[in-house]
């Protein structure tokens, strides 16, 4: 596997590691809802970051399959 | 004092400019935007400034917060911007940039609907000049396009607004009732706001615009539309998604452009699209991200496309491809354009952060559009990492000199506003149309953001020759129209011209025939019975079929030398045949 291919892979284990530790914090703590008072911000600032790595890797998977494919449709320049 | 509508001050000061040289003319062209801006200040919500006109009041200044908030933006952008082209020796870049300002501002404030379809045109005009102005074949072209366009737009907007006037009788600007008018009105709002696949005219004219034209077509033309959105279109729910739609759109072609100014007129598409959805969710919190998009958005893509006129005023070019190694030399452009792209990009502490986490925010009521609009996000970062990259921070040598002094000075104030915007967003929230409940600052916000644009930068950097600027054409719907362009002049020109010879011809042999009637009708009767008789007579294979053949001829001669007469007896009778068919016809209900 190239380099760059295996670093994304362990940014996506280590957000998906960081959103199922939210998680597993937020039944723990018994929480129900979102919990933005004191005792959610364990959640917090585990989940979010978690949820947005993972959002930034779809993310740019999708840009990069975008570009990928529509390469295909360019035309050169006359 | 009494306020004047900023239009005025615009459109009227405009006349003066080419009587104006040297300093003069550059304090004068400063004075008239910074006039204007007092002016601003001074108006109160009102209604004043109608003039009566076929039993309709045209309100030419209709004061509320949600017009002042526009305009404020529209005169400072318009100061900077005037700022930034002061170096400009044209008259005509001055005199239509003054008129396109005015306009816009027109728009803004109008009371009525035909107050603001009259500002809408001469707004598409004036700002066709910033375009030609360039004086290349390639403007000429696309301002053609241009105004083709935009006249579409205007006539689908004014004949909406008849409709609309002919059931309701009134031209207030208000929200729409669905109906034909509600369309029409839709698609010539959409054309401005460019709506997919209403928005080719974008990326296809401002990149071949004059510098300084540039930067103004990037402010007025899509915020005046997006004006009207919220004015008429609030909290519906398909314009919200049309703006998800347009977020990912934009971002996505963006991507792919390899001309500077290309790339940032996508870009244009895709933040419209966040202020779009804004207005479309319809929420307080959603028209309030919207308008302070709108706000934040004029003044980051106002500065963009103010760094990227000084890159290629100094440099000549304007392919991602052809550019680099500007960072060292001309560091104050290089600043001002980091902060532009991390204020789109939605950086913390810049003033994307603020209005785009507003937008996202009100979006969460709906998953699939707030998915789009994050998605577009990581594509914003990721397409403004490779713009500073390829643009400004990759090794290369080059021989230039930073922008000019008027130039770099319009780009740090406006540069200095997004930061300040962006640490302390009271500036915009105490004018916002609506009362302000949004904490930008939440530890919610500030991490989920920063982790989102931490991961994309990674992945950019680790995926670096995935991004690399290639010198191609990308396909749009353009393609499309053009396409069809092209198919119905074809069709204009063949199929169209040969039915109307063919009908040329048939109508030439018609008149011909009533003629040879009309010369000998009793010889032309028995020549056509003789006719109808002969081709009886082929048809069974009659014997007599010859001589008949024989007498046709001698018919037709006779038809030629003789004049025979109607009897006045058969004459009546034709005449009360024609009557009692008229008279049947005329019973029946149906008149001539």
């Amino acid at each position: 596997m190239e380099k760059w291919k295996f670093n994304i892979v362990l940014i996506l284990i280590f957000a998906a590691l960081l959103t199922l530790g939210a998680e597993l914090v937020h039944v723990y703590e018994g929480h129900t809802d979102e919990g933005h008072g004191d005792e959610g911000q364990v959640h917090e600032v585990l989940c979010f970051p978690g949820y947005s790595m993972v959002l930034a890797i779809t993310g740019c998977a999708y840009f990069i399959t975008a570009i990928k494919v529509l390469r295909i449709i360019q035309r050169e320049v006359p | 004092m009494d306020a004047v509508p900023p239009a005025i001050i615009f459109l009227l000061g405009a006349f003066l400019i080419p009587f104006l040289k040297g300093r003069v003319r550059q304090i004068y062209l400063l004075l008239i935007p910074f006039l204007a801006l007092i002016d601003l200040v001074l108006i109160e919500p009102q209604i004043s400034y109608t003039l009566s006109f076929q039993d309709m009041d045209l309100v030419f200044l209709q004061a509320d917060r949600l017009s002042l908030f526009v305009g404020y933006i529209f005169a400072i952008i318009g100061f900077l911007g005037i700022l930034y082209s002061l170096n400009v020796k044209e008259n005509g870049q001055h005199l239509s940039a003054f008129w396109y300002i005015g306009s816009s501002m027109g728009v803004v404030f109008a009371g009525d609907f035909f107050t603001l379809l009259f500002f809408w045109e001469l707004m598409a005009i004036s700002s066709l000049f910033l375009i030609w102005y360039r004086k290349k074949k390639e403007s000429i072209d696309a301002g053609f396009r241009y105004v083709l366009m935009h006249l579409f737009g205007g006539g689908c907007l004014l004949a909406g607004i008849v409709i609309h006037y002919w059931t309701t009788n009134s031209i207030e600007i208000t929200s729409m009732d669905f109906g034909l008018s509600y369309i029409l009105i839709l698609i010539g709002v959409g054309l401005n706001t460019v709506f997919i696949p209403l928005h080719t005219w974008l990326p296809d004219a401002y990149p071949k615009a004059t510098i300084p034209g540039a930067v103004f077509l990037s402010v007025y033309t899509t915020k005046t539309g997006v004006y009207v959105l919220a004015r008429t279109f609030p909290g519906v729910e398909a314009v919200a998604y049309m703006g998800g739609i347009m977020a990912l759109y934009g971002v996505t072609f963006a991507l792919l452009q390899n001309d500077v100014r290309k790339l940032l007129s996508y870009h244009i598409v895709s933040q419209v699209g966040y202020m779009v959805a804004g207005i479309g969710i319809g929420t307080t919190l959603g028209v309030n991200g919207g308008m302070a998009h709108l706000f934040n958005h004029i003044l980051y893509k106002a500065l963009l496309f103010m760094c990227a006129g000084a890159v290629i005023c100094r440099t000549g070019r304007n392919k991602l491809t052809e550019l680099g190694g500007l960072a060292k030399k001309m560091p104050i452009t290089t600043v001002t354009f980091v902060i532009a792209a991390l204020s789109i990009s939605g950086v913390v502490g810049f003033n994307g952060f603020i209005s785009k986490g507003m937008v996202i925010e009100a979006a969460r009521s709906l998953p699939l559009l707030w998915l789009l609009l994050e998605l577009a996000s990581v594509g914003t970062f990721l397409s403004f990492l490779k713009l500073g990259y390829y643009g400004f921070f990759r090794k290369k040598e080059v021989e230039v000199k930073e922008a000019p002094g008027v130039m770099l000075i319009a780009m740090s104030i406006t540069a200095f506003l997004c930061v300040a915007i962006g640490t302390y967003p009271d500036l915009i929230f105490k004018i916002l149309p609506n009362p302000v409940e949004y904490h930008p600052f939440s530890l919610e916000h500030v991490l989920g953001t920063s982790m989102l644009l931490i991961v994309t930068g990674i992945i950019f950097l680790l995926g670096l020759h995935l991004f690399k600027p290639h010198d191609r054409i990308t396909y749009d719907f353009d393609y499309l129209y053009r396409k069809s362009a092209r198919l119905f002049l074809w069709f204009c020109k063949e199929p169209m011209t040969k039915f109307a010879s063919t009908m040329d011809k048939v109508a030439i042999k018609a008149a011909n025939a009533f003629l040879w009637f009309c010369r000998n009708p009793m010889g032309a009767m028995r020549y056509i019975s003789y006719k109808f008789h002969l081709f009886y007579l082929e048809l069974i294979k009659a014997e007599h079929a010859v001589e008949l053949a024989i007498k046709l001829e001698e018919q037709k001669i006779r038809h030629l030398e003789r004049h025979e007469q109607i009897g006045i007896g058969l004459t009546i009778l034709l005449m009360v045949i024609v009557l009692l068919l008229y008279l049947v016809v005329y019973v029946m209900g149906f008149r001539f």
